[in-house]
């Protein structure tokens, strides 16, 4: 009966994830045809990481993002990034007031707790910079006051895959800031077709959690457990993708913290106590490709899984 | 749930389960040497092979089914392409059905595959009656790769595909080995290896020009096999491998009988009889009479071999050596190109012979006929002084089957009174030759068909050299002087740029011996008629030729032209003798290269005694070895043990690899539990609990005391696990 014990560990949900799945339903609800895609997104979120969203307009980009921020009962902003947009229009201004015949700040759209930043490669560098040293440090310096970000602090942010002009292709230094990229793609015909149909409801979304909640989720999904042979297999990957012949550089030791960071939350997603290599294994497009520029041009996301091939996982 | 799995599985199939080497920088000892390999194609099991590697590797199949009929019968050979052609059908209809999304069917049903199986060996039983010999286990087994190809479905069947080409590229040494075909045959390999490497790399992996790094890693290898192939110890015997064809003489040879005009016609026949190198002194173009066949038997201006030549022991000729190191005699190496002949061609006159076996009539004969190219040596007398013993002259000599008519008679009596000696006698007769208006050509009239020598002799005039050699020889009989034709090359072309003598079949030419002073001497009638024939070779006469005779008025720019070429024939000569040279020099050193040829070339570098290089060799290897370990040794020694429930696991793998399931290399528990569900689905509970057993042992944190409970649990589990027979072969989902 051990066996059965043992099985309860591993493959049941646990009370405490129950009501994140409820969350991932209500996604699953309104974002349809892409359960996979709103599951990252969920664990980007819950291990304390940012989205991108590679995807062309209109597939729901930021459907999923609002969607997400209401059933956490977060509050939600998006800015629009244009090429004349500036660092203060994101983190915040310091107007006169004359009436008061002070200076006050006027706090930017980034003081919420989900930031959608579309298009965010329409920005000058300048401006993508602010944000994303918010991003990285969660707080914000301005005129030598540094103000703490609210918490938890998620953003999203969008681009277009196509080269455009007037876009201003983020460098890899800041890719390295999001934990997941992923696209959304086509729902999918029976789902299209629902969609077509009208019968969906976006503001059905309704807060299934607190911020505190949440909170207590994402220090509790850093509590599970990742045993030796996980962390052997996930260096391995790390030390393949530095020696191999593919990408100009191989990953930095922070895209191997944020990846056991994301692969924890899954693991917690699914209800378990422990990081298995099979988490490890199904996160590497979503979190190694967008990290590696390859030699060749060829599409990293199938040059690292090929690696994979050769670092044993049992 | 079951969505998300879908996802899961349509990224994998896009592009997770494509392998390439990880290790495609190695830090070994190889990289500290500064030696850069191109990176090791590891051996892939899964992704779908490129349809760049499936059409190259159609096109590899197709050379040697175009390559097979050149060796094989055409119904044979035609039929290697039926398979090829389907394949090339399936893996177009693939290719649309991949665009479609539709399962891929690589190859047709088990029962095309028998038909074609059983067709296949019905034609090599109806064709050669067999699998033994040559041609017909090649032809098995080019039918056999076109047979794999078609029935190839995964990656591992095109590597066995690709594996049996190259051994059938090292076949084509079999039928020939010049430097045409050793060159076709590196490009074929070069071809292979790309195609192995373009299996082993899925399309969108494939990261530079890999033709290029294929012919890279080929010439990486090429200084070390060309080391080995020459100093490597060569094992006594023959392994076929033939010389080469590149001058078109396949299986050419004189004919037994000589009759007028056969002669003439080989003078337009340019194909390569053999090479004579000389060690010292080489013989002026006069000089040059080899001798391949004597002919005693007369039938009325026909002549043959009698049919009583027998083995002769004569201790003065030399054998086995075949070199005669003193100096009154040339010394010569022979190469002699692919023939049927069993007669061989040696110098006259002959001293010594290194192969074949002496007959009576001083001539040698191999005691199988030459079909492969093949090398020996001989010594000629330069004083022209020796021969065979008396004994061996008899009534055969004198014997005529065409009988003088009252005219030839009249002539015979004419000289018969003119001459004391037999000497004499032969001198007159080529003094009436030189005097009358005999002349020299390669289109002879037609004969009168019951005297053929008097209508030549009397009132056409015009022959070849077999007229003469035929009409000198029987008159010198009806003079009771014992003679015989000799058939045989004369002179022969130096070549410059190698410093040897190439003679070929348009150098064939025919003589008299006649019995003189005790012993058989050289006459040769042409030599009266035609001094140029002689004294420049058929090369030279050649130029002369104007489509209807000799010409006369051609004679002075024509050996001009011969001797101080200018120009463009001087560079079209040169081109063709270096090429020839080239092609000497590769039968010589590398078709020919034997346990002697080794042994001189080492005796040549210093390493004189074999037993010195044997040593050298084992050193060598056991180097090789040591290094090797010592390359793996570390690493094999600092790997990590196995932990129990590892080693456990990897009982289950082999239980259930053993069944046909293929693991992935890369695998984790889970994907091997699903292929197991994939193949038997009712034991999905039974090696679920197996892998949840396995990943909390393994992955959780457990206490010491459930941890034993558990790893008892799982061996239990493992042992009593056992995959049943499911659905043979795995069908879609979809």
């Amino acid at each position: 009966m051990t066996s059965k014990t043992a099985s309860q560990n591993t493959l049941t949900s646990t009370p405490v994830a129950s009501d994140l799945n409820s969350v991932l339903a209500g996604l699953d609800a309104i974002i349809l045809g892409n359960p996979f895609a709103n599951k990252l997104a969920l664990v980007c979120l819950l291990a304390q990481g940012h989205l991108l969203i590679e995807d062309i307009p209109g597939v729901g980009k930021t459907t999923l993002s609002h969607t997400l921020a209401n059933l956490l009962g977060l509050p939600f902003k998006r800015v629009q990034f244009t090429s004349d947009l500036l660092p203060t229009d994101v983190l915040g201004v310091t107007i006169y007031d004359p009436d008061t015949k002070r200076f006050s700040f006027k706090k930017g759209p980034i003081f919420t707790s989900v930031l959608l930043a579309d298009e965010i490669n329409r920005a000058t560098p300048k401006t993508q910079s602010a944000l994303l040293q918010a991003m990285e440090e969660y707080e914000v310096s301005i005129e030598g006051r540094t103000l703490s970000l609210d918490k938890p602090f998620f953003v999203i942010a969008t681009q277009n895959p196509l080269e455009q002009h007037g876009t201003f292709p983020l460098p890899e230094s800041q890719l390295d800031r999001f934990l997941i990229r992923l696209s959304l793609g086509y729902p999918g015909e029976k789902f299209e077709k629902q969609l077509l149909q009208g019968s969906l409801d976006k503001t059905s979304a309704q807060a299934l959690l607190t911020p505190e909640q949440l909170l207590v989720h994402m220090s509790n999904a850093q509590q599970v457990h990742c045993a030796q042979p996980v962390v052997d297999y996930l260096w391995q990957i790390l030390e393949a993708t530095r020696r191999s012949d593919f990408f100009q550089t191989g990953l930095s030791p922070r895209a191997g913290l944020q990846w056991l960071r994301a692969a924890k939350a899954y693991a917690y997603l699914e209800g378990r106590d422990m990081v298995i290599p099979d988490d490890i294994r199904l996160l590497t497009p979503y979190v190694a490709a967008h990290r590696l520029q390859t030699i060749s041009g060829k599409n990293s996301a199938e040059l690292v899984s090929a690696l994979l091939q050769d670092i044993p996982a049992v | 749930m079951v969505k998300e799995k879908q996802n899961r599985r349509n990224y994998f199939e896009q592009g997770w389960r494509v392998r390439m080497s990880a290790s495609t920088t190695r830090k070994g000892l190889l990289k500290r040497l500064g030696i850069n390999l191109p990176p090791r194609p590891t051996v892939p099991k899964t992704h779908a092979p490129s349809n760049a590697a499936l059409s190259a590797l159609t096109v590899a199949i197709a050379l040697v089914a175009a390559w097979h009929f050149s060796i094989a019968h055409p119904a044979i050979a035609g039929f290697t392409f039926l398979p090829l052609l389907l394949k090339v059908i399936y893996l177009r209809r693939d290719r649309r059905s991949v665009e479609l999304g539709r399962q891929a069917k690589h190859a047709p049903s088990r029962w095309v595959m028998a038909i074609f199986t059983v067709l296949s060996l019905g034609l090599i039983l109806i064709f050669y009656g067999g699998w033994n010999g040559q041609v017909a286990g090649i032809s098995f087994v080019v039918l056999l790769v076109s047979l794999k190809f078609l029935e190839s479905r995964v990656l591992r069947d095109y590597f066995v595909v690709c594996v049996i080409l190259l051994f059938l590229a090292s076949c084509a040494f079999l039928f020939d080995s010049s430097i045409l075909s050793i060159l076709g045959v590196t490009f074929y390999v070069i071809l292979i290896v790309t195609i192995l490497h373009l299996l082993s790399t899925p399309g969108a992996l494939a990261t530079k020009p890999v033709l290029f790094s294929s012919a890279r890693l080929i010439a990486t290898a090429l200084p070390l096999a060309i080391l080995l192939f020459f100093l490597f110890p060569r094992i006594q015997g023959d392994f076929g491998f033939l010389p080469s064809r590149d001058e078109n003489g396949n299986s050419q040879a004189l004919e037994d009988r000589m009759i007028a005009g056969d002669l003439a016609l080989a003078a337009f026949n340019n194909a390569l009889a053999f090479r004579a190198e000389f060690d010292d002194v080489t013989p002026a173009t006069h000089e040059r009479y080899w001798r391949v066949k004597a002919l005693t038997g007369e039938r009325n201006f026909q002549w043959e071999i009698a049919p009583d030549t027998t083995w002769l022991q004569d201790e003065r000729v030399i054998t086995g050596q075949g070199k005669l190191l003193s100096k009154g005699f040339y010394n010569y190496t022979i190469i002699h190109q692919e023939s049927t002949d069993p007669y061989l061609p040696y110098l006259d006159y002959l001293r010594g012979f290194s192969d074949g076996m002496l007959l009576n009539n001083t001539v040698v004969r191999l005691r199988n006929n030459g079909a492969d190219p093949f090398i020996y040596s001989g010594s000629a007398d330069r004083q022209r002084n020796f021969n065979m013993s008396a004994d061996l002259v008899d009534q055969r000599f004198l014997q005529t089957e065409a009988l003088p008519t009252s005219r030839m008679n009249r002539q015979l009596d004419t000289w018969r009174s003119l001459a004391n000696t037999n000497a004499e006698l032969a001198n007159l007769v080529l003094q009436h030759f030189r005097k009358n208006p005999f002349s020299y050509t390669l289109l002879p009239p037609i004969l009168d068909e019951e005297f053929p020598l008097e209508d030549f002799f009397f009132r056409t005039q015009s022959g070849y050299c077999e007229h003469y050699a035929s009409t000198f020889t029987t008159i010198m009989r009806w003079l009771q002087v014992p003679a015989r034709v000799v058939v045989g090359y004369q002179g022969g072309e130096l070549n410059t740029s190698g410093s040897f003598i190439e003679v070929r079949y348009s150098d064939a030419h025919a003589w008299s011996e006649l019995w003189i002073d005790g012993r058989w001497q050289r006459y040769d009638p042409t030599a009266a008629i035609s001094p140029d024939r002689i004294e420049f070779g058929m090369q030279a006469l050649m130029e002369m030729w104007d489509g209807g005779q000799f010409s006369d008025q051609r004679r002075g720019r024509a050996l001009a032209n011969f001797l101080n070429p200018s120009g463009v024939s001087a560079a079209y000569r040169f081109m063709r003798q270096t090429w020839s040279n080239a092609s000497y020099q590769w039968n010589k050193w590398v078709v020919n290269y034997s346990v002697d040829t080794q042994k001189e070339l080492l005796e040549s570098l210093g390493l004189g005694k074999f037993k010195t290089l044997s040593t050298l060799m084992v050193l060598l290897i056991i180097g090789i070895t040591i290094i090797a370990l010592a390359q793996l040794l570390p690493s094999w020694l600092a790997r990590e043990p196995k932990a129990i429930e590892q080693r456990l696991f990897d009982i289950l793998i082999k239980k259930i690899s053993r069944k046909g399931i293929i693991i992935e290399s890369g695998s984790t528990a889970r994907d091997i539990a699903e292929s197991v569900i994939q193949r038997s689905p009712t034991q999905a509970n039974e090696i679920q609990e197996i892998v949840s057993t396995f990943e909390s042992l393994r992955y959780a944190s457990i206490a010491a005391e459930k941890r034993a409970t558990l790893l008892n649990s799982l061996k239990s589990q493992i042992s009593r696990f056992r995959l049943k027979p499911g659905k043979k072969r795995q069908t879609t989902e979809n």
